[in-house]
């Protein structure tokens, strides 16, 4: 039941912009205004990052002691892209090694509340930031994730992400 | 209402607003600056107490960018800091005014005196705050509500009324109505805490209590209660009647109470552990099961109305006003602190309870609480860049929601209205109005014609019910037992509601309530409304009548989960067990009701009467569910000494913490005689039962049904754990004889020890076996390895490090799963308390297992990982690694450890770089001058403690097959008889080498305290002279480059330094210690080692073992002690030691040496001359032949 509600909600920004603009609005003294621009590339990876994944994973991007992971480095972050966005997607929960740390937490999905731009740019943005310098992700990767896992509703596990998209062989 | 995430000390908040506002307004190629606000962090500018509030109109646009509303709504950033930072709780009052709870700390900072309740005023109407006064100062602010000139402030532990007597906006008079409701800032920071209230129209301060519960909360009227968790407690304006409303719920931040009197609250997730976020319909009685329930006793708490998966629960608001557009006005309305949400909740009524649903209402960074105003705004208060800590003084604001083309009003003067003015309000469809006026309305008292007139409204027919219901509660609370006829006549009134609201209020008051005939609320049991059935069950409990128990029996098969749970909770608040008793013979459906509330009854009596149906003579039919019941009933919850019970506490249930009371020992004889005569087929259906109900351990079952055919067994098995919901300790030496039967598979007592919270007393040895045991299954050999390594100090680390030596993980790709083993080894490597064992692991490091290497270096690297280990660690650490990189003993244990912790790039340098090729060939280069001919001992002093020089004590040195051998099988006894062998070369600068092997035992009569001696000898260097010595002194006067072999167990390095008489200066600084450990790994049993000393003069000395540098020093010199009964002058101390002899030990330890050699370093190092030779490091001209 709320799984279809959270599906109904996830594609509505990515494949609907103009509805989004149309409904999402706010005004400023009187005069609406988008509350942001169409234009995927004017999405701020940084600001998605302040407003959504600060609180927890903290400007340094190195987490809190024991209670959430660090970013910087973790292979989570830098490795499969894949694994990232579904994370991002669905929210994980239970036990995960991060840099060698067993971490033990849930974090929350956010393929509800994030269109595609927005997973793409804060994605794109934990990836090239703090000395991480993995490749950005595009929208269309996300949007493809989204539509080929669009039957998930419950988060993820570390260990079925892992046997799902297992490590990349590093070429020869 | 803050935030949390939950886990572990969460509670929301702080960093980056300012950061995020300097982002938006810079250039986006700066956006990767998002980084805290660089200002300094420091204790909050002191406000003065009023004053403007400063608008900074570019900042503020930026804030309010981050706040996204539906189409139809209009946002206005009302106020920012520093007026309004941190603003955790809000409430407004009537004229409008915003009290904005300020706590910087948030969740986990615990600095007192930072709280605040800041009163803010919008004079023109314009959306923003133009002045302000700070209402009162307290730590903690968590929930308020507002109340004519009153302000109720819940800041945990109290619950407080600041009074503005003289209208200036700041209070002036202060009123603890409840102390002792959580706990303060000594404690922790407020976390889990007690958190938001909200005045209800039945004047009920309604207050969100996190699980943390209290110890003892206390009311103004001396009425106390305690309560182990979360829940919701209520207690009148005045500070009486304080009570437990409703409990099992999790880290709750606010409760919104809707015109009928339900309560809603928005829980917070245990972070994985089953609990999301959940949100409850809180009913007076229920219990919605955290943490006890929840997981494996789901049937028994209220179900909850959703489930919405991960999340921080945070505000809640019944929010209703009559221009809000339809679906808007009159609903509820919920905040998520981590989802950044303002949430709609559509309604629909459902029996007992409602069904619900989850709409996006506003986007707003981490919103804490909300707020409705007279005038229809909603208020939003939102902790935007906070986490969990006070991070400098730009987190948060606060954000008026209006919708579009409301025309703005004033809001109505309460105290200076009419009394008829107040009874339109009343009546009318703003939420806070109806309670604000009901107030104004009491504080007059009866005046002429209200009565009348609130009368008229609760009885029409056409008002609308929440107005109905807000007159008659106005009425109760106005005119008291004068109400009741009143009330009687709407207990039956054509809606529902009205009805509901009417049964509550006829026995709101308790010196009132025995007025009421039992029979009209047992009459209103069987209304065709379950909310109204409802209520009557409520005011049955709170009229204590017990002999309305038969009705309430028959509720408890109620179809609709609320009434039936109810029901259930109202038999048990009336104690009525004999009702209950009465019908275990009537139908199935009421039996079960009657059991589910008499498993909750722990009187003897009730005990009594179980244990007379389960054991009497039947047909043979045992009643299973009667013995259940007392399985269930053999245990209680513990008595809580106060602690907390952390983020994830068990939710085994269905006690948290089972305890046995006065009736145990009566009821497990009755559940043992019921096991033992279970036939077969039922066994093990009833061994299910017994664990889940806590009669036995939780890892029982496999042992349980191992034994299960074999009835002595059986017996044996049962008598050892039934009655014991966790493993006790006298059960251990049985278990370690049941190891070894063989019916017994080793998986069930692994299984059972697995399932304890850690190991008990004595178990230690069965729990390291079973962990190493392959025969186990890998998650069970997991949970104990975790449990092994949660043994303090040292005999945790040996049986962990000896489990997971047999499961180093082989080298994979980052991101492969990994299995339990794996996972267990680890979780063991990362956990950060192996930071504060560091030592420890230096010390495997450098153990004779390889596998034990591994895991050392496998800790060391992880400790230093990314670069961001503390300096005190990377000063320890580093140095450990660097040599290790050197060491060809060392090195592939190293990599294998960078390539199993998947740092290959970040050792690349090294993984690339092996040590130089073997020792041998560089060695043989060297002209090497062998020392010990392989045939006799004729270039040697021998010196024994006690003997002169000369004397080879009881044959101990000799030369067999060419070697030099130490042998103790003519001692009979030993007395300190220590011996030395000196070589007769004096020499400065050299390099000496000795290969040795340990073998045989030590010498007999050693005894203890020569222990250190075992497999332990020395080559000395820049030793005296063996003629230097006293006749009875121990040991020479030198540098002993100790000869230490491994014991097959721990780490015992060789190479390392003693230092009879002498100091020696490392890292600069004089070393006194006597024994000084090298870098070697340890070497067991009789394999053959190459040590070798560079003496370099006075300068430097090294020590190598089998071509690894394990040890540098320099400077040595005379002085200090182990080099005892010396002739009297020759320790000269501080004198440099720049030459001496050679010497090698007998210590106790018989050794076998097959070559002493050495290579003088000094000598004629003119290059042209003949003489020279390159690797001289001293000249002695008179070597060179001159051409």
């Amino acid at each position: 039941m709320q799984a279809a509600v959270s599906a109904r909600r996830t594609v509505r920004v990515p494949f609907a912009p103009q509805a989004v603009v149309a409904m999402v609005v706010i005004t400023v003294l009187g005069v609406a205004a988008p509350w942001r621009s169409l234009s995927a590339q004017a999405v701020d990876g940084a600001k998605v990052y302040a407003a959504t994944c600060l609180a927890c994973h903290q400007a340094s991007g190195l987490g809190l002691v024991g209670q959430f992971p660090p970013l910087v480095g973790s292979e989570w972050v830098i490795g499969r892209e894949d694994r990232l966005v579904l994370v991002m997607l669905h929210g994980i929960t239970g036990e995960i090694e991060v840099e060698g740390e067993t971490y033990n937490g849930a974090m929350p999905p956010w393929g509800a509340t994030l269109s595609n731009d927005e997973i793409a740019a804060v994605a794109t943005y934990v990836r090239r930031r703090w000395g991480n310098n993995a490749a950005p992700v595009t929208i269309a990767t996300v949007a493809r994730l989204r539509a080929a896992y669009a039957a998930r509703s419950t988060p993820w596990t570390a260990s079925a992400l892992q046997q799902q998209l297992p490590p990349v062989k590093p070429s020869p | 209402m803050l935030c949390s995430l939950s886990s572990r000390t969460r509670w929301c908040t702080t960093t980056v607003v300012f950061a995020l506002a300097t982002v938006a307004a810079d250039t986006p190629s700066l956006h990767a600056q998002a980084v805290p606000p660089a200002a300094p962090i420091a204790a909050p500018p002191a406000l003065p107490q009023s004053g403007v509030v400063p608008h900074d109109a570019a900042r503020e646009r930026v804030l309010l960018a981050q706040v996204r509303v539906p189409t139809g709504f209009t946002a206005k950033l009302f106020a920012a800091p520093p007026v309004a930072m941190y603003p955790v709780c809000l409430t407004t009052a009537a004229d409008g005014a915003v009290y904005v709870c300020v706590d910087p700390n948030l969740s986990l900072t615990a600095t007192k005196g930072r709280g605040r309740v800041v009163r803010l005023v919008d004079s023109n109407g314009d959306g923003a705050a133009d002045t302000y006064s700070v209402f009162a100062a307290m730590d903690s602010p968590r929930g308020v509500a507002h109340d004519g000139r009153t302000l109720y402030v819940m800041h945990p532990p109290a619950l407080t009324a600041y009074r503005d007597t003289t209208g200036d906006g700041i209070a002036d008079v202060t009123e603890d109505l409840v102390t002792g409701l959580g706990f303060d800032l000594d404690f922790r920071g407020a976390d889990h805490t007690t958190n938001g209230i909200t005045l209800g129209i039945d004047g009920w301060l309604y207050i969100a209590v996190g699980d943390y519960g209290f110890r003892k909360a206390v009311g103004k009227d001396g009425s106390a209660i305690t309560h182990r968790g979360g829940g919701v407690v209520r207690v009148r304006t005045d500070g009486t009647g304080l009570e437990l409303y409703a409990r099992g719920t999790r880290n709750i931040y606010d409760v919104a109470v809707d015109p009928f009197l339900n309560v809603f609250t928005r829980d917070n997730t245990n972070d994985g552990d089953g609990w999301d976020i959940r949100l409850h319909h809180l009913l007076a009685g229920v219990n919605v099961g955290y943490p006890a329930l929840y997981k494996n006793f789901a049937t028994e708490h209220m179900p909850s109305l959703a489930d919405y998966g991960g999340g921080s629960g945070t505000g809640g608001l019944w929010l209703q006003d009559p221009r809000w557009p339809n679906g808007f006005g009159n609903t509820l309305y919920t905040t998520d602190w981590l989802t950044n949400q303002v949430l709609r909740h559509p309604f629909t009524p459902k029996g007992g309870s409602f069904t619900v649903q989850q709409d996006p209402f506003v986007t707003v960074p981490h919103p804490a609480d909300l707020a409705i105003d007279p005038m229809a705004h909603l208020y939003v208060a939102s902790l935007s860049g906070g986490s969990y800590t006070y991070q400098g003084d730009s987190v948060g604001y606060v954000v008026r929601v209006t919708p579009s083309g409301v025309a703005p009003a004033r809001a109505p003067v309460i105290g200076t209205s009419s009394n008829a003015e107040l009874r339109v309000l009343l009546g009318g469809a703003n939420s806070e109005l109806r309670v604000q006026s009901q107030r104004e309305i009491l504080r007059r008292g009866i005046r002429p014609g209200v009565a009348a007139a609130i009368t008229a409204l609760a009885q029409a027919r056409q008002p609308p019910a929440y107005a109905r219901v807000a007159a008659l509660f106005t009425l109760e609370q106005l005119l008291g037992a004068a109400s009741h006829g009143v009330l009687h006549t709407l207990s039956s009134d054509a809606d529902a509601a009205v009805r509901a609201a009417a049964l509550r209020a006829l026995v709101d008051d308790p010196t009132t309530s025995s007025l009421t005939t039992t029979a009209i609320l047992v009459a209103r049991l069987a209304d065709p409304q379950e909310p109204v059935q409802l209520a009557a069950i409520a005011a049955l409990v709170r009229t204590q009548a017990r002999d309305a128990a038969p009705s309430l029996l028959q509720l408890t098969t109620s179809p609709d989960a609320a009434v039936a749970h109810v029901a259930v909770n109202a038999l048990v608040a009336l104690d009525a067990s004999a009702a209950c008793l009465a019908v275990l013979d009537g139908t199935p459906a009421v039996r079960a009701g009657a059991l589910q509330a008499l498993q909750q009854m722990h009187s003897p009596a009730v005990v009594s009467a179980l244990i007379a149906r389960a054991t009497r003579a039947t047909d043979g039919v045992a009643e299973t569910d009667v013995v259940l019941t007392l399985a269930r009933l053999a245990h209680r919850e513990a008595t809580w000494n106060g602690e907390w019970w952390g983020t994830r506490p068990s939710f085994i249930g269905p006690y948290y913490a089972p305890t046995r009371w006065e009736e145990s020992a009566r009821i497990v004889p009755v559940l043992r005689r019921a096991l033992l005569s279970a036939p077969a087929d039922t066994y093990a259906a009833l061994i299910a039962q017994m664990v889940r109900l806590r009669v036995f351990p939780q890892g029982a079952s496999a042992l349980l049904l191992a034994t299960a055919l074999i009835p002595a067994e059986r017996e044996r098995v049962v008598d050892l754990l039934v009655g014991h919901a966790e493993l006790p300790a006298s059960a251990i030496s049985t278990l370690a004889d049941l190891t070894n039967r063989e019916a017994v598979p080793p998986g069930a007592i692994a299984e059972l020890l697995a399932a304890e919270d850690g190991i008990i007393g004595g178990a230690l040895p069965l729990v390291r076996g079973a962990a190493g045991n392959p025969a186990v299954r890998d998650s069970v050999r997991a949970r104990l390895v975790g449990m092994l390594s949660a043994v303090p100090g040292r005999a945790g680390l040996d049986a962990a490090s000896a489990a997971l030596v047999s499961v180093t993980p082989v080298i994979t790709p980052a991101g492969t799963a990994a299995g339990p083993l794996e996972a267990a080894w680890r979780r063991f490597v990362g956990d950060r308390r192996r930071l504060q064992e560091l030592d420890y692991f230096i010390d495997a490091s450098r153990a004779a297992s390889p596998d034990l290497r591994v895991l050392g270096f496998a800790v060391l690297l992880q400790s230093v990982r990314g670069g961001r280990a503390p300096a005190a660690i990377a000063d320890t650490v580093q140095p450990v690694l660097h040599d290790a990189w050197r060491s060809r003993a060392a090195y592939a244990d190293l990599a294998r450890a960078v390539r199993i912790m998947r740092l290959d790039a970040a050792y690349a340098t090294q993984l690339a770089t092996p040590p130089a090729m073997p020792p041998a060939d560089a060695a043989s280069a060297l002209p090497w001058i062998p020392l010990f001919n392989g045939k006799d001992l004729k270039d040697w002093d021998i010196k024994f403690t006690g003997s002169p020089v000369g004397v080879n004590l009881r044959n101990t040195f000799r030369v067999t097959d060419g070697m030099l051998q130490v042998r103790y099988d003519q001692w009979p006894t030993f007395n300190g008889e220590f011996g030395h062998i000196f070589h007769k070369t004096r020499a400065s600068h050299y390099l000496v080498a000795v290969e040795y092997r340990f073998v045989g035992e030590q010498v007999a009569g050693a005894g203890a305290g020569n222990g250190w001696a075992i497999r332990n000898n020395g080559l000395m260097v820049h030793a005296q002279s063996a003629r230097s010595m006293g006749l009875m002194q121990d040991f020479p006067i030198s540098l002993e480059v100790q000869m230490l072999g491994g014991l097959g167990r721990g780490t015992r390095t060789t190479g390392n330094l003693c230092t009879p008489g002498t100091h020696v200066m490392m890292h600069e600084k004089l070393v006194t210690t006597h024994c000084i450990n090298s870098s070697s790994v340890t070497l067991d049993g009789d394999q053959w080692v190459r040590i070798e000393a560079l003496v370099l003069g006075d300068s430097v000395i090294k020590h190598i073992v089998n071509g690894d540098t394990v040890l540098t020093y320099a400077k040595p010199q005379m002085g200090g002690g182990a080099a005892n009964n010396t002739v009297s002058g020759v320790l000269a101390a501080g004198q440099a030691l720049v030459d001496g002899f050679i010497a090698l030990q007998a210590e106790t330890a018989p050794i076998d040496i097959r070559k002493v050699e050495m290579v003088n370093l000094v000598g004629c190092m003119t290059p042209v001359d003949l003489n020279f030779r390159s690797y001289f490091v001293k000249a002695n001209p008179a070597a060179c032949k001159r051409r």
